[in-house]
C-alpha cells in the first residue's frame, strides 16, 4: 500500500505540468481509457490510467481528464482490463515464406507476441528446410513489417545452425580448426545475421575460433552448448544465451566428464557428424546424470551464468508433450492452425525420433528440471521464455503461452514469468529505451488482457486486443485473423 | 608520348586546383581537410620497392609532400599528427578498375550495370587514389564521374578513363558496342577521344589490321592501348605496338598449339594449364614482351579460388545488394570442394605473372570487378596486394606493383606512385604495421588524396548494400 501511494504521488507531480494544457487527441490516435497498467519491472498495477498511442509510439499516459477527447480517435474502454507490454517468444523456428506470411506471423500477433527470436534464419548451404529462407528474405519481411505493410513480430535473426566437424576435413562451412571458425564468424557477420546460432557439434578449437572472432567483430553468439564444452565455459566465452536444459543438467552432475564422453560417442558417427538415431540410450544416460546431481556444481554454474550475464532459455513445455500422460498433440484444438508441411514433417520424420529420445518417462529427470530452473532463479540468472516452436506439436503463438504456464509450474511467480517474456527479452537486446515497459515515448507493442496476469500467468491467454507497432487489433480483428489462418491451413490439407 | 602525357598532367593539375571547395557530400568523409600537417612516427613503405623505414615523419603542405625524414621540426603553423604504431604506403595506382558490375537480375545473365555511386566510394575506401578504368559501358558517365571527383562534388579516386571494349561482333553482352570494319574502328577512337576518354581498350574478336589502325589512331591522340586478347596473340599485339595486355597470362592465346590467325579459340585455359613455365615458349614470349615495352596487368584476384576462401575476397559481402549477395553466395557455396581447376589456373598464373616481372617487365595490377560478382572494388584492391605476396613478392615489391608501376605506365611517376618530397600527397595510412604483415592492408585506414585525408570506414559504410544497384 505504501508503494502504491508513492506512485500516485509521482503521477500527480508528473501531471502537474500538464493540467494547463490538455493533450489533444487526433483522428488516428488510439486511446485506451481507464485501464490497469501492469508495471512489469515491479509488479505494481496502476489503476485507471489512460494511454494515448500515436503513430507507432506511446504518446502519453495520464488520467482520463488529462486528455481532450472530443469524440476523435479510436477510444477503447480499458475498465477492468490489464495492459501489458507485447510478449516475446525467444526461441522460435520459422519455415517457408508462404506459411510465415499466412500462418506463423498472424498466429504470433493474434497471441500478443510482438517480438520473436528466430533461432535459424539464414540458409547457408541451399537448398535448406530449416532455415528455409535466407537472411535477406527475412530482412525483406521485417521491412514490410516496419512499413506496416505486413502484420508480424519484430525479429532477432540467427544464422543457420552452426555445426562443425569433430574429425576429418575442416572447411569454413563445417569448421574443425580455429582458423576456419574465425573465417566462418566473419562470413556470418557479412551475411548480416544478428547473432550466430551455436549448435551441438563443434570442437573447442572451432568454438573458440568462432566466438573469439565474433567478439572482435561485435557479433553476438547464442544457442546450444557444443557437446565438447560445458555451459560455464560457453558462458565465460561470452555466449549470450544457453538454450534448453541438457547442458545444464549435465554440468550439475558429478558424472559430468564421463557422461559428456558417452554423449559425444552416442550422438556422433565415425566421421564426427551428428547422428540422433541412437538417441534411445540417451535417456538412460540422462537418468544417470540426474542421479548424481551435485548441488554445489549447480550453484557454481548458475553463479557463473549470473556473473557473465548469460541468459538461460529452458524451453520446457515441449518436453511435456512426451510424458506418457500427455494429451496427443494431434488432438489439440490448435492443430487446425498448423501448416501442412510442419504437420507432415512432425508425424513422419520427427516425432518417431523425438519420442525415442524422450521416453521412457523419468520423473526424476522432470523433478530435476524444475529444481534447476528454481535454482537458476534463486541465483539471479536471467531467464527468457522460449517455446521452441518448430518442435513437434507446437503451434506458433499458442506455444509461448504454454511455455509460460510451464514456467509458472516450476515455482516462479506470475510476475517473474511475465518478465521472462517482456522485460527480460528486451534487456537481452539492450532495447530498454524503446521497448519492454509501458512508458511514454516507447514503441506501442501492447497486449490488453481481460484478467490480471499477476494472479495467474494463464491470464495472458485471455486477450482482448493487441497493439503492434501502433496498429490496434481488437478481439473482432483477432478472431478474423485466426479464421483466415484456419482457412489457409485447410486449403493446404 | 611522354611529353604529351606531361601536357595532360599539367592539365589535370590545373583542374585539381579547382578542387579546393569540396561539396558537403564529399566533406562528410574527410577526417583531415587540406592543410599543413606533419604525420609523425610512421613506418614507411615508400613504393620504390625498398625496405621499410621506421619512425618517419611526412610533412604535407597543401596537396604535396614537402619533406620526409626523421624528427622533422614542426613550425607553429603546422599541425602535428602522431601516428605512432601505424604505417603508410602510397595511394594505389591500379589499372583495371571498371565502373560496372555484373547484372543482378535472377538467373543466368551476361549483362552489366553501371555503378556510378558505390564504386568511386569503394575504390577510394580501399586506398585507390588513381586508377584506369580499362573498359567502360558508359564512357560519358565515367568521364563525368572523373570531372565531378576532380571538382570535389563526389568522393573518389583520380581517373584515367578508358574507352568501351572495342570489338567486333561475337559476345552476347548487350552493353558492348561493336564495329564492322577498320574505318569504323578508327572513327570510334576519335569519337571516344573527343568525349574525354584518355585510353583505349580492345577486346576478344578484333583482327590484327583492326589493332594496327586502333593503335595508330590512339597514339595519334596521345592515348595508350590495352587489350584483353583472344583472337590476336600477345606476340602479335606486341609487334603491332600495343602498350599493355590485361589479365596477366590468364587470357594468353600464344600457348595454343593450333591457333588460327585472327580467330578467338576457346581452349586457352587448357593450354595455360599444360604449358611449362620453364619452357622456351614461355621464356621467349616474356622476353619479347619485355623487349617491346609491353606492360602486363595482373588481375590474378579474379582467379582467387573458392574452397575455404572468402566469399568476397578482401571481405565486403555486406557491400552487396540483397540480390547480388544471394547470387554471389550461392555460387561460392556451389564451388566449395569443386574448384580444382580454379586452383590450378590460380597457381599457374602466380608463377607466370611473377616470371614476367622477374624478367624485367613492367607488371601492373588491377582488380577487374566483373566475372561472377565476387570481385568488389576497394575490398578486391586490398586482396590483390595480399595475393601478390602469396605469389612470392616481398611486401615492398607488391606495394610497388600496385603504386609506382601503375604510375610509370600512366607516365605520372614524376608526381605520384611513391612517397617522396615534391610528389602529390596520395597516401594510405594503416592502423597496423604492414612491414611484416601484408594483411595490415585490411586494417582501419585514412586515405590521403591530393593532401586530403578521407576516412576509409565511412566510405565503405556509405556503399553498404548498394553494389548491384547503383
Amino acid at each position: 500500500m505504501k508503494n502504491h501511494s508513492f506512485f500516485l504521488f509521482l503521477i500527480l507531480v508528473f501531471c502537474f505540468g500538464c493540467i494547463a494544457d490538455k493533450i489533444k487527441v487526433e483522428p488516428n490516435d488510439i486511446v485506451i481509457k481507464n485501464v490497469n497498467i501492469v508495471d512489469v519491472k515491479t509488479g505494481i498495477i496502476n489503476n485507471g490510467m489512460t494511454t494515448l498511442i500515436r503513430g507507432n509510439t506511446i504518446f502519453a499516459i495520464g488520467r482520463l481528464d488529462d486528455f481532450q477527447l472530443s469524440g476523435l480517435g479510436n477510444a477503447i474502454d480499458g475498465n477492468n482490463k490489464y495492459l501489458i507490454p507485447g510478449l516475446w517468444d525467444m526461441h522460435t523456428h520459422l519455415f517457408n515464406e508462404s506459411d510465415i506470411r499466412n500462418a506463423s506471423y498472424p498466429l504470433l500477433i493474434a497471441n500478443g507476441i510482438t517480438g520473436i527470436r528466430v533461432m535459424a534464419a539464414d540458409c547457408l548451404n541451399p537448398p535448406c528446410e530449416d532455415p528455409n529462407m535466407t537472411i535477406a528474405q527475412h530482412r525483406q519481411l521485417q521491412e514490410e513489417i516496419t512499413k506496416r505493410q505486413l502484420l508480424g513480430p519484430k525479429s532477432i535473426l540467427a544464422s543457420d545452425y552452426i555445426n562443425g566437424s569433430l574429425q576429418g576435413e575442416s572447411t569454413i562451412l563445417k569448421p574443425r580448426t580455429e582458423e576456419h571458425g574465425r573465417a566462418l564468424a566473419r562470413l556470418l557477420k557479412e551475411r548480416g545475421v544478428d547473432f550466430i546460432k551455436i549448435y551441438d557439434v563443434l570442437t573447442p578449437e572451432a568454438y573458440y575460433g568462432i566466438t573469439d572472432e565474433a567478439t572482435n567483430i561485435q557479433l553476438d553468439f547464442a544457442g546450444h552448448v557444443p557437446l565438447t564444452l560445458s555451459a560455464s565455459k560457453a558462458s565465460t566465452a561470452g555466449q549470450k544465451s544457453i538454450e534448453h536444459m541438457y547442458s545444464v543438467l549435465l554440468e550439475c552432475s558429478d558424472l559430468e566428464d564421463e557422461m559428456r564422453k558417452r554423449f559425444i560417442e552416442l550422438f556422433t558417427d565415425n566421421q564426427g557428424n551428428i547422428n540422433y538415431t541412437s538417441a534411445k540410450s540417451a535417456n538412460d544416460l540422462l537418468l544417470q546424470v540426474v542421479k548424481h546431481y551435485s548441488p554445489s556444481k549447480g550453484k557454481q554454474l548458475f553463479q557463473t551464468l549470473r556473473k557473465n550475464n548469460t541468459w538461460f532459455v529452458p524451453t520446457i513445455y515441449h518436453v511435456e508433450l512426451y510424458y506418457p500422460d500427455a494429451q496427443d498433440w494431434k488432438k489439440s484444438p490448435n492443430i487446425k492452425y498448423m501448416p501442412k508441411e510442419e504437420y507432415d514433417y512432425f508425424v513422419n520424420d520427427y516425432e518417431p525420433a523425438m519420442r525415442a529420445l524422450q521416453s521412457p518417462y523419468h520423473s526424476e529427470v522432470e523433478e530435476m528440471r524444475i529444481h534447476l530452473i528454481k535454482e537458476a532463479r534463486n541465483e539471479g540468472v536471467g531467464i527468457l521464455a522460449g517455446s521452441d516452436v518448430g518442435e513437434v506439436g507446437l503451434v506458433h503463438g499458442f506455444s509461448l503461452h504454454k511455455e509460460l504456464v510451464s514456467l509458472q509450474k516450476t515455482g516462479l511467480s506470475p510476475l517473474e514469468v511475465l518478465q521472462t517474456a517482456t522485460i527480460n527479452p528486451v534487456k537481452y537486446q539492450s532495447a530498454m529505451d524503446s521497448l519492454g515497459t509501458i512508458e511514454k515515448g516507447k514503441i506501442a507493442d501492447l497486449v490488453l488482457l481481460n484478467a490480471n496476469p499477476l494472479n495467474t500467468i494463464a491470464n495472458t491467454q485471455n486477450i482482448d486486443a493487441v497493439i503492434t507497432n501502433g496498429v490496434l487489433l481488437d478481439r473482432k480483428d483477432l478472431d478474423s485473423i485466426l479464421l483466415r489462418v484456419e482457412t489457409y491451413i485447410k486449403k493446404g490439407f | 608520348m611522354k611529353q604529351i602525357r606531361l601536357l595532360i598532367l599539367v592539365f589535370s593539375t590545373l583542374s585539381m586546383q579547382g578542387q579546393e571547395s569540396l561539396s558537403s557530400k564529399t566533406k562528410k568523409y574527410v577526417d583531415y581537410a587540406r592543410g599543413n600537417y606533419v604525420l609523425q612516427n610512421l613506418t614507411v613503405l615508400d613504393g620504390n620497392g625498398t625496405n621499410a623505414q621506421e619512425d618517419m615523419d611526412i610533412w604535407i603542405e597543401g596537396e604535396t609532400i614537402k619533406s620526409i625524414g626523421k624528427n622533422l621540426s614542426v613550425p607553429s603553423n603546422v599541425t602535428p599528427i602522431d601516428f605512432t604504431g601505424k604505417s603508410v604506403i602510397p595511394g594505389f595506382v591500379m589499372l583495371h578498375e571498371h565502373m560496372f558490375y555484373p547484372s543482378t537480375t535472377p538467373g543466368k545473365t551476361f549483362g552489366l550495370d553501371q555503378m556510378s555511386y558505390s564504386f568511386p566510394l569503394l575504390y577510394l575506401a580501399g586506398g585507390v587514389t588513381m586508377m584506369r578504368t580499362a573498359g567502360s559501358i558508359m564512357p560519358q558517365a565515367d568521364v563525368s564521374i572523373k570531372q565531378w571527383i576532380n571538382q570535389g562534388k563526389i568522393p573518389g579516386p583520380k581517373m584515367d578513363v578508358t574507352s568501351p571494349h572495342m570489338d567486333r561482333e561475337g559476345l552476347p553482352i548487350v552493353e558492348f558496342f561493336t564495329f564492322e570494319n577498320k574505318e569504323q574502328a578508327k572513327n570510334q577512337v576519335e569519337f571516344y577521344a573527343d568525349m574525354g576518354v584518355t585510353s583505349i581498350k580492345v577486346y576478344n574478336f578484333i583482327n590484327r589490321e583492326d589493332l594496327k589502325v586502333i593503335v595508330e589512331a590512339a597514339h595519334e591522340r596521345n592515348m595508350k592501348v590495352t587489350g584483353h586478347l583472344c583472337s590476336i596473340t600477345y606476340r602479335e599485339a606486341a609487334d603491332i605496338g600495343i602498350d599493355n595486355i590485361e589479365h596477366g597470362f590468364g587470357s594468353c592465346p600464344d600457348f595454343l598449339a593450333d591457333k588460327e590467325p585472327d580467330e578467338c579459340n576457346p581452349f586457352m585455359t587448357s593450354s595455360l594449364l599444360q604449358v611449362d613455365p620453364k619452357s622456351e615458349l614461355v621464356e621467349d614470349l616474356i622476353n619479347h614482351l619485355v623487349k617491346k615495352n609491353v606492360a602486363l596487368t595482373t588481375t590474378i584476384n579474379v582467379w582467387d579460388p573458392y574452397t575455404n576462401r572468402e566469399v568476397v575476397p578482401g571481405g565486403g559481402l555486406k557491400a552487396l545488394a540483397p540480390l547480388a549477395k544471394e547470387k554471389v553466395y550461392e555460387r561460392w557455396v556451389s564451388k566449395q570442394g569443386k574448384d580444382s581447376i580454379d586452383y590450378a589456373v590460380f597457381n599457374k598464373l602466380k608463377i607466370l605473372d611473377k616470371k614476367f616481372s622477374d624478367a624485367g617487365g613492367l607488371l601492373v595490377a588491377g582488380t577487374d570487378p566483373t566475372y561472377d560478382g565476387r570481385i568488389v572494388p576497394g575490398y578486391a584492391n586490398m586482396r590483390l596486394l595480399e595475393i601478390l605476396v602469396e605469389m612470392g613478392f616481398t611486401t615492398q615489391e607488391a606495394v610497388k606493383i600496385c603504386t609506382l608501376n601503375g604510375a610509370k605506365y600512366l607516365e605520372l611517376e614524376e608526381t605520384i606512385g611513391t612517397i617522396e618530397a615534391g610528389k602529390i600527397a596520395d597516401l594510405i595510412i594503416l592502423e597496423e604495421n604492414i612491414k611484416d604483415n601484408v594483411t595490415a592492408i585490411r586494417s582501419k585506414k585514412i586515405v590521403f588524396k591530393n593532401g586530403i585525408g578521407y576516412n576509409s570506414e565511412k566510405l565503405f559504410k556509405a556503399a553498404e548494400g548498394l553494389v548491384g544497384i547503383r
